[in-house]
């Protein structure tokens, strides 16, 4: 648990939405891509450190960075695949965006650091604390922008994008703020992603 | 602890089993997308399978096409006679990006899918919900039923319909030219 707790106070959250631009580009789509970029991020950590670790004692100093570059990359490749194929609800408008995680987990999770971890049960924990800390960004500025922009709470249907797992109305149409939705709703998610981050660091007790 | 192996060794062989592992899941994804995307054209062209269908390949638009917006056409033959086309449009409604699919088979507008748009909400985003039912099995050939079938659920929605409109009349050009009319 202190990998889990560590994890999630130092992601550094500028960071990774100056960086990443995740939180923008899923968040700005719906709480689904929100959700399956969160999804997405977990399996790429896991397994990819999964891998490294297994790979650790052939570290050398001229192959380390090879290693875990090829790693990460394939790992991001094969989950942007699989959910390609298995989960095409979830990956809609964010197909193109999955393997760019490979960039993001070197910076969210440390990868380098992780690996050399002596104890397996550590990893799990430092990728779930990484996870827990992007989830806790995007997943509530995902709703917001459901909810503010098409003026529902909604969560598409894996299998297919066009049908939904739930969807209720809960804003009338003349009342919605499309400014919260898609490309342009990147504005007003900027705010919001501004505020929400500041309200994640007061409560962690951390600074930027 | 074993002595590592040498680094080139190590680096090959991480490569290789990477691409490996990524060529199996190309085999295992590959047809389930493609049958995915094939559904997508039958329901465009609203036909329960492909059988004794050729399927030519997606081309790229260009000249006139390319100008109207026309990204890309799909024949399909049978007997290596074409009786069906699906298009992919990208033109320009109030917004920029207003992107669609539609397919005509034996003459008639089958189905027009909405792919994505920055139409406003309660102006153009409303008409085209409607515009898939309107032009529904309408003659491609017949300009002023579809047209009449636009404006009828287009009110205050000129810019959406005339980027519509401004499409269909490339297509149904090429769709004349190439199976007739």
């Amino acid at each position: 648990m202190h990998s889990f707790k560590q994890a999630f106070q130092q992601q550094h959250l500028v960071l990774s939405l100056g960086l990443g631009l995740f939180i923008v580009l899923s968040g700005s789509v719906s709480l689904t891509s929100a959700w399956m970029m969160s999804l997405a991020l977990f399996l790429n950590l896991w397994l990819s450190t999964s891998i490294l670790y297994l790979l650790r004692n052939q570290f050398q100093e001229d192959n380390k960075w090879l290693l875990i570059m090829i790693v990460m990359a394939s790992v991001g490749t094969l989950i942007q695949m699989l959910a390609i194929a298995f989960v095409p609800g979830w990956v809609q408008g964010i197909e193109t965006l999955l393997p760019f995680i490979a960039i993001s987990g070197l910076v969210l999770a440390r990868v380098e650091t992780v690996v050399m971890t002596e104890r397996y049960g550590d990893i799990f924990w430092n990728t779930f604390g990484s996870v827990v800390g992007f989830a806790s960004l995007v997943l509530p500025i995902g709703f917001l922008a459901d909810l503010l922009g098409l003026g529902t709470i909604q969560f598409i249907n894996p299998t297919t994008a066009s049908s939904f797992l739930w969807r209720i109305e809960v804003i009338a149409e003349s009342y919605r703020m499309p400014i919260f939705q898609g490309s342009v709703g990147a504005i007003g998610l900027y705010i919001l992603a501004s505020l929400w981050i500041a309200f994640v660091q007061r409560l962690r007790g951390t600074k930027a | 602890m074993a002595k590592p192996l040498p680094s080139v060794i190590i680096v090959g062989l991480t490569a290789i089993t990477a691409f490996s592992v990524l060529f199996a899941t190309q085999l295992v994804t590959q047809p389930i997308i493609e049958n995915r995307l094939n559904q997508r054209y039958l329901d465009l062209l609203d036909l329960p399978s492909f059988t004794g269908y050729q399927l030519g390949d997606v081309e790229l638009a260009s000249g006139d096409l390319l100008d109207a917006g026309i990204q890309s056409y799909r024949t399909y033959s049978i007997a290596s006679e074409i009786v069906a086309m699906t298009y992919e449009v990208v033109t320009s409604g109030y917004a920029q990006g207003l992107t669609f699919q539609i397919g005509i088979r034996e003459g008639l507008i089958r189905n027009l899918m909405v792919i994505e748009h920055g139409e406003t909400v309660g102006f153009g985003a409303d008409a085209l919900v409607d515009f898939p039912a309107s032009l529904h099995q309408i003659s491609l050939a017949d300009t002023n039923a579809w047209t009449a079938a636009l404006v009828s659920v287009s009110t205050g929605a000129t810019f959406t319909r005339r980027g519509v409109i401004n499409s269909l009349v490339a297509i149904r050009d090429d769709y004349a030219l190439r199976v007739g009319a």
